[in-house]
């Protein structure tokens, strides 16, 4: 790397300071994720209309019910609808049940613990997020599925609940650590300033910190679904993946991860039934966007000032 | 060694203080003398023997002090010596602070605050607490006023709203802000305003004392005056103890002035509790009368 | 009163509750994973080959989720180094960082999955590699790069504005500066960066099905030193790694055992995640002290 010469070093960058070569070589090197994200977004928009383009299948078919992508077995229709419902039912059940546990964790680790218990939750937080989700996948498989069967009386116990309690698992200390670092942003002697007035601690917490740290604690929550919408292994392992739509916890259902994952290998990049499948991907990739753009409001929305 | 002695002029406490202090100034173990107490004023609050401590670390040792009903008493020292410690004694706050350990008894009306069965959420309703820092809540003008009221179970409009205006107006804040109570948001105010809205807040809550700690050190002189104009007429309704780094201010709003200091010890003690004309013109303590003519601290 | 303090108490039982319930998880899932292995586990099982029917061993796979490890970070660390120098020394409000940094979000919320279709697309059947470490190492790229760029930059960003203000003062140009004043200072806080980004590529999968393989390998031969895709050292040999191999023992279940053999590797990838989870924490702090000069 050469250094530039000192005449380069003006407040502004200007014309020469632009031609530095670490400033470029550093910049082409961030550039990159934008080519690489660009990259991502083109091929798969590219080859998920390619369902519609390539094998004719008109637009509004996709959220048909049926999935019928097999043309041995008679005429196809390439209706998503049941993985779009099985995701959504996968993500919000699984916030549901996380949201409360890791809010509340969040909450006792700002507000409630000790520092010796806070040396213990936080570390925890941090190896729990470290649970690879194969490993989540397996433990739901081996350990939840025959509980709900046996115990429960599920028909497979593959089924929708499995999946929402696996993945809840997954997000709960996502949701924990952001909804904590929300806590902490709210300024300490506010909490002070209530109790000072005479409040109890919890009134503190409830009607000051709750809703000073509320939109963060709300796009920690939108993270989490996030992470449990894009989820494909531990999920596929524990739904029981039959493709109908079902409303029953106690059923197998199907999500659009889950599908890729079970089936791209089993088509061939000619067939329609492969177009559909990367036409799931690029229905995730538009719920990973408007995650992102929901996130980007929230956390645009501060308390107001 | 000192031309001044004896006539200090209350403006002299701002003068650049001499760096070397003289070794030969006695360390003296004085117990406060409450001399110069008015006995026909009732003790509103009354701290004996008062010692705090953070973990293993004594903070402030042996504090005995009275302060009467509707009168304004300032603490004044140098910083470290525990005044804010002391004062958040008498509002249970140190209670919050995980390893701070208070012996001693305080007491509001003759009742003691640290009794068994005192709650410590009954003390803080009586007695009112303004930080240093102005920090009004995140909502807005109104929301932050009516917040302690509602919280002790307050829920009709119109008495929420008639509190609401008294504490603001009792503040001197009401004419400021009552055009957009509900739209504007405490922390748009500047920091005087902000600060006014936290006296009013602890004044809805209708306390018997007020605890004011270092209310000015954030404002500018203006915001300052009208906060010290505030506390003269606050006098007439309230008790009220004010730590302040300020030595005009304490002369300016205060009847009487603790003076405290750091001993050889590291703890912080209190040297002298007299009329503040007194500490400021003529005090017994060589230790006063150097920190007050500006000698060190 | 009595109402609201007994809410306080009330409130404060739960929260204390609730922390002791997911503890109690945390530790039951790793005693589970240890206690469930101790029949069959030996430390025979690290060192020997997979077999179709009974314990075997799972070196290949460990082999594998190394060989990845070490090939995303020699791609991703230096791209992302250079990017975190760029985003916290020379960037401004712009519509390039802006979209810098929109991506990055984006990236960390597209499914592990669909990255996966992506470099199918690209790596294996657009260049024609079919399942290589390579592959795999890229399409992991693609995740680690935004996230590793990011603690960089945060990394960089964190040493005081001072230490900047020192260096140029001397004459310094911002390059000498950004090399010799500020990286040395953030060097522990991006190798935590580092230590993080590593840790979860031993845990991904699903980008790796269709990139790096799902086939169990036989045998690997280490003296076979080639670019040969037959070779274990090749880029272009086909890596399936421990969590891969987890995903693929539990969902074909041909081997009688396959419980135990995943349920074992599982334990084994578990610990090394943990052990890099604290390794990161125990580094930075190591690394923070020495560039302290404590
Ligand atoms: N929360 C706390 N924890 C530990 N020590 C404290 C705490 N607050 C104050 N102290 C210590 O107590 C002593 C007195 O502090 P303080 O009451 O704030 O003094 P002042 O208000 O007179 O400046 C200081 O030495 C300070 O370090
Ligand atoms: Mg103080």
């Amino acid at each position: 790397m050469t250094a530039p010469t000192r005449t380069l070093r003006v407040a502004k960058p200007g014309f020469r300071a632009r031609l530095d070569p670490a400033r470029r070589i550093t910049q082409a090197a961030a550039a990159l994720v934008i080519a690489i994200v660009a990259l991502i977004l083109a091929f798969i928009a590219w080859r998920g209309i390619q369902l519609f383009i390539d094998a004719g299948v008109a637009v509004p078919e996709i959220l048909s019910p049926t999935w019928q992508p097999d043309p041995d077995s008679g005429p196809t229709t390439f209706g998503l609808l049941p993985f779009i419902v099985g995701t959504l039912e996968i993500f919000v059940g699984a916030a549901l049940i996380a949201a409360p546990l890791s809010v509340g964790l969040g909450l006792f680790m700002a507000e409630v613990a000790p520092n010796w218990a806070r040396r213990i939750t936080q570390p925890a937080m941090e190896v729990f997020v470290g649970i690879p989700s194969v490993v989540w996948g397996f433990l739901g498989a081996v350990l939840l599925v025959p509980v709900l069967r046996t115990n429960f009386h599920f028909t497979y116990g593959y089924s929708m609940l499995a999946g929402q309690l696996v993945v809840a698992l997954m997000i709960l200390p996502t949701i924990t650590s952001l909804s904590y670092d929300a806590f902490l942003t709210v300024p300490r002697d506010m909490r002070a300033a209530s109790m000072a007035l005479g409040t109890t601690r919890w009134q503190a917490i409830r009607h000051v910190v709750v809703p000073a740290a509320a939109s963060g604690v709300m796009t920690a929550i939108v993270m989490g679904m996030m992470r449990a919408a894009g989820e494909a292994l531990a999920v596929q392992m524990v739904i029981g993946n039959r493709a109908s739509i079902a409303f029953n916890p106690m059923s197998p259902i199907q999500t659009l991860t889950s599908a890729i994952t079970m089936d791209m290998g089993n088509t061939t990049p000619s067939q329609p039934w492969n177009m559909a499948l990367w036409t799931m991907g690029l229905v995730l990739l538009l719920m990973s966007l408007s995650f992102v753009l929901l996130v980007r409001r929230l956390s645009a929305r501060r308390p107001a000032e | 060694m000192d031309t001044q002695q004896g006539d200090v002029p209350v403006t002299s406490a701002t003068a650049p203080a001499p760096r070397a202090v003289p070794s030969s100034i006695p360390l003296p173990a004085l117990q406060p003398m409450l001399a110069g107490m008015d006995p026909d004023a009732s003790v509103k609050l009354r701290a004996k023997d008062l010692s705090i401590r953070y973990g293993t670390r004594v903070a402030v040792r042996d504090v005995t002090l009275d302060v009467s009903e509707h009168s304004v008493m300032a603490f004044i020292g140098p910083s470290g010596c525990g005044k804010s410690t002391v004062l958040r004694c008498f509002d249970r706050m140190n209670d919050l602070i995980p390893g701070a350990v208070v012996q001693g008894t305080v007491e509001l009306d003759g009742e003691s605050m640290y009794g068994p069965g005192v709650l410590p959420v009954e003390v803080r309703r009586k007695v009112g607490l303004v930080f240093q820092r102005p920090n009004p809540f995140p909502m807005s003008i109104y929301e932050n006023v009516a917040y302690g009221p509602r919280r002790f179970g307050q829920k009709d409009r119109g008495k929420l709203d008639e509190t609401v205006e008294r504490s603001l107006r009792h503040a001197a804040l009401w004419d400021e802000v009552k055009d957009e109570l509900r739209k504007k948001s405490g922390l748009a105010l500047s920091g005087g305003q902000q600060q006014r809205l936290c006296i009013a807040r602890a004044l809805a809550t209708d306390p018997e004392v007020i605890l004011m700690d270092e209310p000015c050190s954030a404002l500018d002189p203006i915001a300052t005056l009208k906060i010290e104009e505030l506390i003269a007429q606050l006098k007439a309704d309230y008790t009220i103890v004010i730590v302040t780094h300020n030595m005009q201010q304490a002369a300016r709003v205060s009847d009487r002035t603790a003076f405290f200091t750091l001993g050889e010890d590291r703890a912080g003690y209190l040297v002298e509790l007299d009329d503040t004309l007194k500490i400021f013109t003529n005090p017994t303590n060589q230790l006063t009368e150097d920190y007050v003519s500006g000698r060190f601290g | 009163m009595r109402r609201v303090l007994l809410a306080d108490r009330l409130a404060t039982a739960t929260l204390w509750a609730l922390a002791l319930f997911v503890v109690a998880i945390l530790v039951s899932i790793i005693a589970y994973f240890v206690v469930s292995s101790i029949p069959t586990f030996s430390l025979a099982f690290l060192f020997s080959d997979p077999v179709d029917s009974g314990i075997g061993g799972i070196l290949p796979l460990l082999w594998n989720s190394a060989y990845m490890l070490v090939l995303t970070m020699l791609l991703t660390i230096p791209i992302a180094v250079l990017g975190g120098i760029y985003m916290a020394e020379y960037a401004g409000e712009n519509r390039f960082t802006n979209a810098i940094r929109f991506s990055q979000e984006l990236i960390s919320s597209v499914p592990s999955i669909v990255v996966g279709l992506f470099g199918m697309t690209l790596f294996v059947a657009g260049l024609g590699w079919g399942f290589t470490a390579l592959g795999g190492a890229l399409t992991l790229l693609v995740f680690n790069l935004p996230l590793l760029l990011r603690l960089s930059e945060q990394a960089i960003r964190a040493v005081p504005a001072d230490e900047r203000a020192a260096s140029l003062a001397l004459g310094s140009t911002q390059w000498q500066t950004i090399r010799h004043a500020v990286l040395p200072i953030a060097i522990p806080g991006i190798v935590t960066g580092i230590v993080l980004t590593a840790g979860r590529v031993f845990g991904e999968a699903a980008a790796l099905l269709f990139t790096a393989g799902v086939a169990t390998p036989a045998h690997y031969d280490f003296t076979f030193v080639s670019l040969d895709p037959r070779s274990p050292w090749s880029p272009f040999h086909q890596a399936t790694t421990l969590s891969v191999f987890i995903w693929n023992t539990n969902s074909e279940a041909n081997n009688p055992q396959h419980t135990e053999v995943a349920a074992m590797s599982s334990m084994v990838l578990l610990f090394l995640v943990l052990a890099f989870n604290l390794s990161s924490r125990w580094l930075g702090g190591a690394l923070q002290r020495r560039v302290s000069g404590l």
